[in-house]
């Protein structure tokens, strides 16, 4: 899942937010955000802010905004098809590339790795052959983090659609902004892969990001086939409707170096890998979500999530060892809080229990200590797990909708 | 009765003095606070300008090709942090033109288009800050409907003066409403930013091309690919030390004002003292203590200080108001300073002029804590000491040392040197004065035959003398510093006319509107009808000893710069361009230390070449060094090369020119302007810049002579008794009134005439010495005697003024005691 992704989205393409956040922000963040703003009037005096809409407001004036400007909606019966699914929508207002990393260095040190590629349209468009150019038709934006327990260091990054300076190809397989990029590298030479990863449409990937303190450059080559949550890829986020396509690669097999404060790792572990768009996510009295996507120590993953609400809404999906998946029925499985602490966001919630009593499943999944916050007006928590219980493992927690 | 009645009391029998003292103190906090106000404001813009220009690159590509979308996406992909810059010029349509009512042509519009998602890059250009907080507002309160849903929800904005924006509405009226306008008042003027995909559209919907400019920021972090190079695309800050020297000129003007009045409020105190020297002796002796006494006067002076403060900070505001534009002027066209900063809040210059005011007041009350300790007031001392002419003497010796220093004396050693100068001719003037008339006595005494009313007059000048010595010296120093001032405006003034005759031959410039071929355009301009001359000019960047410069090239064989007149050539220096040599203007003569026959390294591009100095040459109203090159010597490939023309018409021809860009197509677009109007123009940017100074020293002579009067019809009131004297042994009322009336402009107009050396010396100071620290350049040193003729008039008629307020200086009830 991730909705995630268009929190974080909406952190800085929302208005409101760069409005808010102006006076504290120094003058160059301020000009940025004020000519951005300019550059977002296309998110429209008379139109909601797009990640206003996406995170709520009334459906109508949601979906008349998404057809007054083209937008398609994600809807059951939808079909996914890859590879021609990795590459753009450029009929709907929100994707992403979502890649989080477990990562263990040779002396025992655990990192965890975030990269995420969003793109916003701010109308639809078809012509993705145009030539290169100044347009105003979508925004890019890529979220980095690189975090140790303890620690987590951010950067992010903005483009304009059109003039290539971000942007995602398929043949091979590439989604990039300026010199950061996640796409296809050399055919893999791992034994342990197991190439039915065919519908990829690529070998190994390559992930670099590189930011004032931190860089990572890895190497990632999916080990299983691509996962469709939901209903064979649509994945509703609702009782009510409204949802979103939703594919992931949920096993990486990742090494490579990380470098924070000049000190370069190398490095290996698991990562996971979502691919998502829509042109709608949440209902008004939807908050936020907490997702998680954990990695067992059978070869079996896990993704929950939790819709926070008038009525609380979960979906969650069962992956096993051998790559076959179901989606679970909220009566199969159950997510709860079981600690909070205190950050300087507000309470979050950082232990969960997670049980899945068919197959046997009974987790305590545990936050590293720290905070892993991304900034931003709408921030959000994106931070590696632990996992204990009946079995043991790792993965990454995202939360949504906390704090002030 | 309550002590503070007494005290009012005083004040209610000498209402003028309450009047004279509270008008001295605004008069000095408006003056001060509005230079303060002014200078702070500016110091802020600099401040900003500093932060915007640190050095920028712009990437150019090795083949010489126009920049696309495509090399920005290819910088930013191999890491380069690139933002790119739109630039789309807007002629002023024939249309627009026709409506016009004047035959001005307007100057250009310049659309320049950012990528706000890359312009975190490069530091915040001027007034882009406030263009973003502005849009923010905007957006923050949406306007209800709007043009969004025509446009796909894409309104396209335009941030702009409202001049800028009043242009694009009246040239482009055709323009669909979509472009929502916002008024940034801190931004250049001719300058309209947008997004970069707006203005992009825009050229796409007039057919226009649009310029790209890739800009990165200095130095490279890594090597550019091997397709691209990087050149200096703003070379920053190199005026900023001299729009600081600026500053501090005006600064130190407003401290030469209230020094003035510093020495006003004195000298008004200390008469006010002395009248009220009796009450208060009869209050002690009445049982009031000595501390109450000094209290309650301690208090009167705080709140004088509060009222006339608060007065003067508030008509500072007006004045730092009045004085904005032509302030604000100066710093963009000397200085290329745009916009004016926040500067000081009003309470902090509230603040700073309240102390300020408490240590002037504090010097000109001194003496309250001596309030019968036995010490005598300064002005009763009828001694002359000779450690006065010693200390004098001594001041005005270490100023003028300090000012023959090294010609790269910083400025604040200039102000401290010639601060010394005038306090030793402080200390000096009134001894003078008082020397002189003491001789004259002498004289008198031993001619022959006893004159008693010329000795009286001798010796009732010399009393006045001494206890006007404040008001007087007050007086000196604003005679001083507006000949001084005068002297500089208006040699500065006929040097920049003779200058601008020079630089500005030919009737008529063209401006092509874009980069032309010179050989492309020279013989249809010298077909034109009545043309008999035309002068190419190309103007371009150039790096001269590492050190960036203007390019100025011209044909050296041209009629119209065969009258240029040089600071130094050496003989035949027009012919001597043809070689290897080369022209430098002044600033670049003094910043570099160039002298004829010097030998310079040129970088014109990627051509680097050896030129030898052959002249100098005044380069007035800029800072940036120059040089001047023939033409063939210029690279096409000149960083910055653009082409203009003067045209020189036929002698007595009229051709109908201003029509000229309609009737020929190859001309359109282009804009042509007389060289008058363009004179015109600049002489009104340079009387701007010097209105300032001129109304600040005219205030301060203004200040100067109302304090005077006023006092002397104090003095004059005190001396009744004396005058009462003279008119009991015989002299007739009117004659005693003509003969006061006398000694008063005697006493200006000798005083006037004293201050002129003074005065010549602050006019040298400030054209030999500040002028070259703060503008860049020197001016001619000349004198204008018409000018103080004028200032001993002025003197001469405050005298008689205040002679004849003297209505009648006969008080018979005054000798009632006797």
């Amino acid at each position: 899942m991730t909705n995630r992704s268009a929190t974080g989205r909406a952190n800085r393409c929302g208005v409101t937010g760069a409005q808010t956040r102006m006076p504290r922000w120094p003058s160059d963040v301020r000009y940025v955000l004020g000519l951005l703003a300019l550059w977002l009037a296309g998110c429209g005096p008379s139109a909601p802010p797009p990640a206003a809409d996406l995170l709520g407001g009334p459906p109508a004036q949601a979906s008349g905004f998404a057809q007054a400007n083209g937008f398609a909606q994600a809807r059951p019966g939808m079909e996914i098809s890859l590879p021609r699914d990795l590459g753009s929508h450029l009929d709907y207002r929100l994707e992403w590339w979502y890649l989080t990393a477990n990562l263990h260095s040779a002396e025992g040190e655990a990192f965890g790795v975030q990269w995420t590629l969003f793109r916003f349209g701010l109308h639809a468009y078809q012509d993705a052959a145009r030539p290169a150019g100044w347009y105003r038709d979508d925004v890019w934006l890529a979220h980095a983090a690189l975090s140790r327990p303890g620690q987590h260091r951010f950067a992010s990054k903005w483009a304009r659609g059109g003039t290539g300076q971000a942007g995602v190809t398929l043949a091979p397989f590439s989604a990039w902004i300026d010199d950061w990029q996640l796409g296809a590298d050399l055919p893999s030479q791992d034994p342990r892969v197991d190439r039915q990863q065919g519908d990829s449409g690529s070998g190994d990937w390559l992930l670099q990001a590189r930011a004032d303190n931190f860089a990572f450059r890895l190497q990632a080559t999916p080990s299983l086939p691509p996962v469709r949550h939901g209903a064979d890829g649509f994945s509703a986020k609702s009782s009510k409707g409204g949802g979103s396509m939703y594919f992931s690669f949920p096993a990486l097999i990742m090494r490579g170096q990380v470098t924070l404060d000049g000190v370069t790792h190398d490095v290996s572990g698991q990562g996971w890998f979502d691919r998502e768009w829509s042109s709608q996510l949440l209902q008004p009295d939807q908050q936020g979500w907490d997702w998680l996507a954990l990695h067992l120590d059978d070869g079996r993953r896990l993704m929950l999530f939790r819709v926070r609400g008038a009525s609380p809404f979960y979906a969650a999906s069962l992956i096993q060892a051998s790559g076959s998946s179901k989606a679970l029925n909220p009566d199969e499985f159950s997510l709860q809080p079981l600690a909070y602490r205190d950050s300087q966001h507000g309470r979050v919630p950082v232990r969960w229990q997670v049980t899945v009593p068919a197959q046997g499943i009974a987790l305590e999944v545990s936050a590293w200590p720290g905070e892993y916050w991304n900034p931003g007006r709408l921030r959000y928590w994106e931070g590696p797990v632990d996992v204990s219980g009946t079995h043991h493992g790792e993965g990454y927690l995202e939360m949504t909708g906390y704090g002030d | 009765m309550n002590l503070g009645r007494v005290y009012l009391s005083h004040y209610q029998r000498h209402p003028g003095q309450l009047v004279g003292l509270l008008l001295i103190l605004a008069c000095a906090a408006m003056l001060w606070s509005g230079v303060q106000s002014l200078t702070s404001r500016g110091a802020a813009s600099i401040e900003a300008s500093l932060q915007a220009q640190v050095p920028v690159l712009s990437v150019r590509r090795q083949d010489g090709g126009p920049l696309r979308v495509d090399d920005f996406a290819r910088l930013r992909r191999a890491g380069f942090c690139i933002t790119p810059r739109l630039d789309l010029q807007l002629a002023e349509p024939q249309a627009a033109r026709r409506m016009s009512t004047s035959d001005d042509r307007q100057p250009a519009l310049r659309l320049l288009g950012l990528d706000p998602l890359t312009a975190s890059c490069l530091p915040v250009p001027p007034g882009m800050d406030a263009a973003s907080e502005h849009l923010a507002q905007q957006l923050s309160e949406p306007a209800p409907g709007g043009a969004a849903a025509q446009s796909g929800g894409a309104i396209m904005g335009l941030w702009g003066t409202l001049p800028a924006l009043q242009r694009w509405r009246d040239w482009m009226p055709a323009m669909p409403a979509e472009y929502s306008l916002h008024d940034v008042p801190e931004l250049p003027a001719n300058l309209l930013v947008g997004d970069i995909a707006t203005i992009a559209s825009l050229a796409g919907s007039l057919g226009r091309e649009a310029r790209l400019e890739l800009l990165m920021p200095a130095p490279l972090a890594q090597a550019l690919p091997t397709e691209y190079e990087a050149t200096l695309y703003d070379y920053g800050v190199s005026s900023v030390p001299l729009a600081h020297s600026f500053l501090l000129s005006l600064e130190a003007l407003g401290w030469l004002a209230l020094l003035v009045a510093a020495l006003l409020v004195r000298a008004v105190y200390l008469f006010a003292m002395a009248q009220r020297m009796n009450s208060l002796e009869i209050l002690y002796r009445q049982g009031v203590e000595l501390w109450r006494l000094r209290l309650y006067l301690l208090l009167e002076m705080l709140l004088l200080c509060v009222i006339g403060g608060a007065l003067g900070v508030w008509f500072g505001h007006g004045l730092a108001g009045l004085l904005a534009d032509g302030f604000r002027a100066t710093l963009a066209g000397l200085f290329s300073v745009q916009g004016l900063g926040a500067g000081l809040s009003a309470g902090a210059l509230w603040l700073r002029a309240a102390i300020i005011l408490l240590v002037l007041l504090g010097w000109a009350c001194s003496d309250i804590f001596m309030l019968r300790a036995g010490v005598r007031p300064a002005s009763s001392s009828s001694a002359e000491s000779p450690w006065g002419w010693l200390a004098g003497v001594l001041l005005m010796q270490a100023g003028v040392l300090g000012l023959m220093l090294d010609l790269n004396t910083p400025l604040w050693l200039i102000f401290i040197a010639t601060g010394a100068c005038l306090l030793g001719a402080g200390l000096l003037l009134p001894r003078l004065v008082s020397g002189l008339l003491q001789g004259l006595l002498v004289l008198l005494e031993r001619g022959s035959g006893r004159r008693p009313l010329l000795e009286w007059s001798c010796s009732e000048m010399q009393a006045l003398c001494r206890l006007l010595r404040l008001p007087l010296l007050a007086l000196a120093f604003s005679i001083a510093s507006a000949i001084g001032i005068q002297a500089m405006v208006t040699g500065f003034e006929s040097t920049f006319v003779r200058w601008l005759d020079q630089r500005l031959q030919g009737e008529l410039y063209l401006d092509p509107g874009r980069p032309v071929r010179l050989q492309d355009w020279v013989a249809p301009l010298q077909a034109l009808p009545h043309v008999e001359s035309v002068l190419p000019r190309v103007r371009g960047q150039a790096l001269v000893e590492q050190q960036a410069v203007d390019v100025l090239g011209v044909d050296p064989q041209s009629d119209l710069v065969s009258d240029w007149e040089f600071l130094q050539a050496e003989p035949q220096p027009w012919r001597a361009l043809q070689g290897q040599g080369v022209l430098v203007n002044e600033q670049l003569a003094r910043r570099q230390r160039l002298k004829l026959g010097d030998w310079i390294t040129v970088r014109l591009g990627a051509l680097e070449k050896l030129y030898r100095v052959v002249a100098i040459y005044a380069d007035y109203g800029r800072p940036n060094g120059e040089i001047l090159l023939a033409i063939s010597h210029l690279p096409q490939a000149l960083p910055g090369r653009y082409t203009t023309f003067v045209l020189g018409l036929t002698p007595g021809a009229r051709p109908d020119w201003q029509h000229w860009t309609q009737q020929h197509a190859w001309l359109a677009g282009s804009r042509l302007r007389d060289q008058a109007s363009l004179k015109s123009a600049a002489r009104a940017v340079f009387g701007r810049t010097f209105s300032i100074t001129g109304a600040l020293s005219g205030l301060t002579l203004l200040l100067s002579g109302v304090a005077l009067g006023l006092m002397a019809l104090a003095l004059f009131r005190l001396r009744q008794r004396l005058y009462t004297l003279i008119h009991v042994c015989g002299l007739t009322r009117t004659e005693l009134r003509w003969r006061l009336c006398a000694h008063a402009m005697l006493l200006t107009t000798g005083l006037a005439v004293l201050a002129t050396p003074l005065g010549v010396f602050l006019s040298w100071v400030l054209v030999a010495r500040v002028n070259p620290v703060a503008f860049g350049w020197a001016l001619p040193f000349s004198l204008y005697p018409a000018y103080w003729l004028q200032v001993w008039l002025a003197c001469l008629l405050v005298g008689a003024v205040t002679g004849l307020v003297m209505a009648n200086p006969v008080r018979l009830e005054t000798l009632k005691n006797d």
